[in-house]
């Protein structure tokens, strides 16, 4: 089933990057290499990396190559929508700008049956469905006040504030089988006179991971929801205005 | 007993694509370098979902390292893009794309330096401009921006860090005027106000 819901769209998203991961059973080269064949058409560029371990021994100055999987990356020649596949996990990959649910989850659901066909349909131990928020707000008297645009914040007391940067994670299951990893920390600005904190949602299952192509995609449904609710819960009205401002 | 060293996912070679219809053609002695991605391990040791899985060519060729000049000046316009105007990201990168074509190359200059493209980005960003600028490189591989109003004309070359070299060729009842100075990115305006920079800011 497709939630083609956005009521929670804005008209600039701080989405930088949304992912899906699919984590599994190793699965031989060949197979990885058909799973990039059967989607290569889907992209503009196309890259395999072969790829290696070694191990330096310097007592006898000897050197040993182990080979691992081949990495196939596709990309869009904006380099906006890329897959990545490996032996063990398949990604998807969307940066901004985020056009929206329903296009990412439109690729992922016509590209993901043809891939675990390819794959031979291997058994999937974690499905995670990540959401990379980037808030860049305007400094008030030189300070950046994060939590004007968070309501998850760290008070850090008297002592240490104004301070330099921070960094937090939240880990949370719930009774669903989903499971939540949230993060936010300073981060370098990109714009003159602003300061940026990224706001990092990560849900993901890994106890009785679906790994069939439907229940894959109604789980993914299920954990935007959950994203988006700590989302919302996540940012005040403050940010909500920023998203939603006219001009860039 | 000498200790051994145990290095992960060191680049072997060579690297190859099957299809050669790639916008690059790998060498033998290419490598690509993961973006860093790394893994913070949380309560419970629970790895986070992978994130930018972006590919950068590195590789030895003229065309692996305009590829990868491209490649990365566009991953990163993602950190802003919720800031620019579609149509205008759009033109850059067409524009990006033009400059790095590898049959029109010219041997002695370099690919679009990063550090000067987030300068220009930013301009774009923070002075809300949204007329669309000709784009052209600097030996060096500096961005330098063109916009002309009729036969007056500013020129921006985008330096790193945040810094830019403009000059304005700017006429007025009392004949032509020639300008030219180095200003931070956020001072543009300021700095190009007695020469009207709305006219080349600002379309429509």
């Amino acid at each position: 089933m497709r939630d083609d819901t956005d009521d929670m769209s804005y008209a600039r998203p701080p989405i930088t990057e949304a992912v899906l991961e699919l984590r599994f059973d190793k699965v031989p080269d060949p197979k990885v290499r058909k799973a990039a064949a059967a989607i290569r058409s889907r992209y503009d560029n196309s890259v395999e990396d072969v790829m290696a371990e070694g191990s330096l021994d310097f007592s006898t100055r000897s050197a040993k190559f182990k080979d691992i999987s081949p990495r196939f990356s596709l990309s869009s020649s904006d380099q906006t929508d890329a897959c990545a596949i490996t032996g063990v996990n398949a990604v998807w990959v969307r940066l901004a700008p985020y056009e929206g649910w329903a296009p990412f989850y439109g690729r992922i659901e016509s590209q993901l049956p043809r891939v675990l066909k390819a794959l031979g349909d291997p058994k999937i131990g974690r499905v995670g469905l990540r959401f990379i928020n980037r808030i860049d707000f305007p400094m008030r008297d030189g300070l950046g006040y994060h939590e004007d645009y968070l309501t998850y914040t760290v008070d850090a007391g008297e002592l240490m504030e104004p301070h330099n940067g921070f960094k937090w994670v939240i880990q949370k299951s719930f009774d669903s089988g989903l499971a939540a990893l949230v993060q936010s920390a300073t981060a370098p600005p990109e714009l003159p006179g602003h300061s940026a904190i990224l706001f990092d949602i990560d849900i993901y299952t890994n106890v009785d991971a679906p790994s069939k192509s439907d229940d894959i995609l109604s789980c993914l449904c299920k954990m935007r929801q959950l994203k988006n609710e700590i989302f919302e819960a996540g940012i005040t009205d403050k940010a909500r205005e920023l998203f939603n401002a006219a001009d860039n | 007993m000498q200790p051994t060293i145990e290095l992960s996912h060191f680049d072997a070679s060579p690297r190859f694509s099957k299809d050669n219809s790639f916008q690059f053609q790998p060498s033998k002695t290419s490598s690509a370098t993961l973006i860093p991605v790394p893994n913070v391990l949380v309560p419970n040791n629970e790895p986070e979902t992978s994130k930018n899985v972006g590919i950068v060519a590195e590789g030895s060729s003229p065309t692996e390292q305009l590829f990868g000049a491209t490649v990365l000046a566009k991953i990163w316009t993602s950190s802003v893009s919720m800031h620019l105007d579609r149509k205008v990201r759009d033109t850059i990168f067409r524009q990006i794309d033009i400059l790095h074509d590898a049959d029109e190359w010219v041997c002695d200059g370099e690919p679009v330096q990063l550090e000067s493209y987030k300068s220009a980005i930013r301009t774009l960003v923070y002075h809300h401009i949204n007329n669309k600028p000709s784009l052209a490189l600097m030996p060096s591989g500096n961005v330098v921006a063109l916009w002309k109003d009729g036969d007056d004309k500013l020129t921006v070359e985008f330096l790193p860090g945040n810094k830019a070299r403009w000059m304005v060729q700017s006429t007025s009842e009392a004949g032509l005027d020639r300008a030219a100075g180095t200003s931070p990115i956020e001072r543009l305006r300021d700095v190009l106000m007695p020469y009207c920079a709305n006219r080349w800011f600002d379309a429509g």
